[in-house]
């Protein structure tokens, strides 16, 4: 059974290298440093052949715990028992050397985790077969490619028999074959009674493999049991801040855009996409009809406003771009101060992909008042995975003429 | 804050992981405990080993305020974690958000106690003050640096031999001499040595103008500088190389600059081989003074083990360290009479020179091999003394810092 007992990790944090071996070393206690808790009293007990996840966002802790579970880091405070042995992947291939050929580099994992050379013969076959790298086992390991490094490092660490398996993000680089085998192995490997320890962003797996979750956050332990309820936990805290951050910018800094230009006779003065629901949102179902409303409040008198936008990809491939004299809307003459709010609906048939939105309000020749550049970043999302920009619905229909046929 | 304590008893429950505490608890100090004050009795668990903080106890408050003189009665029940292993408890007053009595040099009882299946078993408990334990610390950290070194090496050996080989063999790998390398480079710096100094300058040693005898003498002094200068040279960037092995494995990183020390040993033992290549061709006998060699090498070993663990922590914190050390080595290289003999040295100034290790084990090294003499063995003495201090520091100054070595790289 391992056990976490009241963990918590402070990182000090110094200015200069200097002032932490000025630190160590002084016999008084000179105090060089601001304090940060990566992680903050976290108790945690995992049964012999469980699996548990860890999710949590980016910088919540997740890696600390792991890394002080295996014993690279030390706890501040608290205390961990891990009986038996612990193989850990917390980055892929660590300690491989890259001139070596695979197997000699498996052989020194091996050593490292405290097998005999006889221990690792014996695991050898394993190895090899599940890794399934073929003659590259005995190429050195700068030849791989990062599909056979993951398949290598995995198999590896998972075949020498340890009690205790962490596991980092490891997964997420693996293709989708492997991935699956891997899914194959846990589950057999749980059978032999290894407690399995795993951190992954990917929510479907940890539904899938673990037997219980945790949700990290801030350091501290949010949640703890059924790993669907975990996750429905998580994903709600996510999306909340998703809310808070949304709305956080349109009331303190209005607009926001990777380069901005022109003569600011009129302003953008907010930008918004409103999904089906009239909310913001910025993850929109492919096919969803949306809104994306663009304010201009006007420092001079314009007698023909012109407010546009444009869509792009990731890469910057214009996708779409009107504007309201091309659509035949007349904006009619603006004063100073007034606010113009232009409404352009859409139909999103995008494929699934990143995209950003440019807007723009301009003089009626086409010169800018106002123009920002990728002022939203938005995902379309799909329940089918289709390649390229446009969804173009297809409705797939087949015959087959038979060859008899006279 | 001073409180004193009489009729101390500690009985562990029946079935369970709870010690009770009871005894009477005197107020030694000029102040009156007043629980709404913040004073209260408690207690802290710590992992002795590592001596971090393991669980902060439930307050108890004293049932009425107690006076200077006055005294309570505390009793309390330590609820210790269920993991098994040792734990040490702390049962103090303290006064919440100022300090714990123990702290500003009060006595306090400490338990030791440990857990196993699930049951509490008491091990000592006494009276004990902040610098009592904080002497025993002292006293277990200085018997520790005197094992724990040694211990390292021992436990291990496998790994550094399968490292070392590695290291060695991965040196070349990729080139076509191979393994071949590692013989030829020395060669080579000795015929460059040996054309500067045996024909260009024609040094001489010991008065014997032959060439040969240059070559060989160059040599015997080259054998203790190649092993030293190689896991030196390398030893300030050898936890940087290996960072994932600090931060991704675990790894006895205080192995790292060991292996360097092998892996130059291993180095002087290819010298070795071309030395006594040019022995035979140059017809002269290898006298039986030779067995003296261990003498040497183990200080010699030691010495250069503890500098790699003193310069490879410190090479983490600054990595100008580097740097210069690559100008100290050559410095050193010219400031030790490997390639001129002693004698070219300002004699009112030999003294001087003769303090440094490498200087002792040149001579000695020579001695041995070539005058067919025993060591010099005051001068052997205090290098071996001198050996032993540093690789003992070496270590503890490694041990101390290693902890850190994973928030900074």
């Amino acid at each position: 059974m391992v056990s976490v007992h009241n963990v918590s990790k402070l990182y000090r944090l110094y200015n200069r290298p200097a002032d932490r071996l000025v630190e160590t070393l002084s016999l008084n206690r000179v105090q060089r440093h601001t304090d940060f808790w990566a992680l903050r009293d976290v108790s945690l007990s995992i049964e012999r052949g469980e699996t548990l996840g860890i999710v949590g966002p980016n910088g919540g802790g997740k890696s600390t715990l792991l890394q002080i579970i295996c014993g690279v880091l030390e706890p501040t405070t608290g205390r961990v028992h891990t009986p038996g042995r612990v193989a850990a992947l917390l980055e892929l291939g660590a300690g491989f050397n890259p001139e070596f050929t695979g197997r000699e580099n498996v052989y020194l994992n091996g050593e490292i985790l405290g097998l005999s050379r006889a221990e690792m013969d014996r695991a050898l076959p394993e190895i090899e077969r599940f890794a399934d790298i073929g003659e590259f086992l005995d190429r050195p390991v700068k030849t791989y490619s990062s599909g056979m490094y993951v398949r290598l490092a995995f198999s590896a660490a998972i075949n020498v028999a340890p009690d205790i398996l962490i596991v980092d993000e490891a997964l997420a680089v693996g293709d989708a074959v492997f991935a699956n085998r891997c899914v194959r192995k846990f589950e057999e490997i749980k059978k032999r009674g290894v407690t399995v320890i795993f951190v992954s962003h990917d929510l479907g797996l940890v539904k899938l493999i673990s037997d219980r979750a945790i949700f990290l956050m801030n350091g501290r332990l949010q949640a703890e049991g059924e790993p669907s309820d975990v996750i429905n936990r998580y994903i709600g805290v996510v999306l909340e801040r998703q809310k808070a951050f949304d709305a956080a910018p349109s009331e303190r800094t209005p607009v926001r855009s990777s380069f901005r230009h022109g003569d600011r006779m009129a302003e953008v003065v907010a930008v918004e996409l409103l999904g089906r629901d009239g909310h913001p949102a910025r993850v929109i179902e492919s096919g969803e009809p949306v809104v994306v409303r663009v304010a201009s409040r006007f420092h001079v008198e314009q007698a023909e406003p012109m407010v546009g936008l444009l869509i792009r990809t990731r890469i910057g491939m214009d996708v779409f771009g009107t504007n309201t004299k091309l659509e035949k809307l007349a904006l009619g003459p603006c004063q100073p101060g007034d606010v113009l709010e232009v409404d352009f609906h859409l139909r999103c048939s995008l494929c699934p992909q990143e995209y950003t939105l440019t807007v723009a309000t301009q003089h009626p020749d086409g010169s800018s008042h106002d123009w920002l550049d990728e002022a939203i970043a938005f995902t379309v999302v799909d329940s089918r995975f289709t390649a390229g920009v446009a969804n173009l619905r297809a409705r797939v229909t087949a015959r087959v003429t038979p060859a008899s046929a006279p | 804050m001073k409180a004193h304590y009489r009729d101390v008893r500690v009985g562990t429950a029946a079935a369970g992981r709870s010690l009770d505490v009871t005894c009477t608890v005197e107020n030694a100090g000029p102040e009156t405990w007043r629980s709404d004050e913040g004073y209260a009795f408690s207690y802290q668990i710590f992992d002795p080993d590592t001596g971090s903080l393991v669980e902060d106890g439930r307050r108890t408050m004293p049932a009425q305020d107690v006076p200077p003189g006055g005294s309570a009665p505390l009793r309390l029940s330590v609820a210790l974690p269920a993991e098994p292993g040792d734990y040490r408890v702390y049962v103090s007053p303290l006064r919440e958000n100022h300090a714990w009595f123990y702290e500003t040099g009060s006595e306090f009882l400490l338990l030791d106690a440990s857990v196993e299946n699930g049951r509490a078993h008491l091990g000592r408990e006494r009276i004990a003050t902040g610098g009592g334990v904080r002497l025993e610390k002292a006293l277990r950290s200085v018997g520790r640096a005197l094992w724990y070194p040694f211990r390292t090496l021992a436990r291990h050996r496998s790994l550094i031999r399968s490292l070392v080989r590695r290291d060695i063999a991965g040196r070349y790998r990729g080139s076509y001499g191979g393994l071949f390398w590692t013989v030829i480079h020395p060669l080579l710096m000795m015929v460059t040595y040996y054309f500067v100094f045996g024909i260009v300058l024609r040094t001489r040693f010991a008065g014997d103008t032959r060439p040969s005898s240059f070559v060989l003498y160059f040599l015997a002094g080259m054998l203790p500088w190649l092993a030293f200068s190689e896991a030196v040279g390398r030893s300030p960037l050898v936890i940087l190389e290996h960072r994932t092995f600090v931060k991704k494995l675990v790894f006895p990183v205080e192995i790292l600059p060991a292996n360097l020390a092998v892996a130059g040993l291993v180095s002087e033992l290819f010298g070795a081989l071309i030395f006594t290549a040019g022995m035979l061709y140059f017809g002269r006998p290898l006298s039986a003074t030779v067995l003296y060699l261990p003498l040497l090498v183990i200080p010699q070993f030691l010495f250069t083990l503890g500098l790699s663990w003193f310069l490879a922590a410190l090479g983490v914190f600054f990595r100008d360290v580097g740097q210069i050390l690559g100008f100290l080595l050559t410095l050193w290289f010219f400031l030790t009479p490997i390639c001129y003999p002693e004698a070219s040295l300002p004699q009112e100034w030999l003294w001087l020179f003769a303090q440094n290790p490498l200087f002792v084990l040149v001579r000695n090294y020579r001695r041995i091999l070539l005058e067919a003499t025993g060591p010099d063995w005051p001068s052997l003495a205090r290098l071996s003394a001198l050996s032993f201090g540093m690789f003992l520091v070496g270590f503890a100054w490694f041990y101390k810092l290693r902890r850190s070595f994973a928030d900074l790289l």
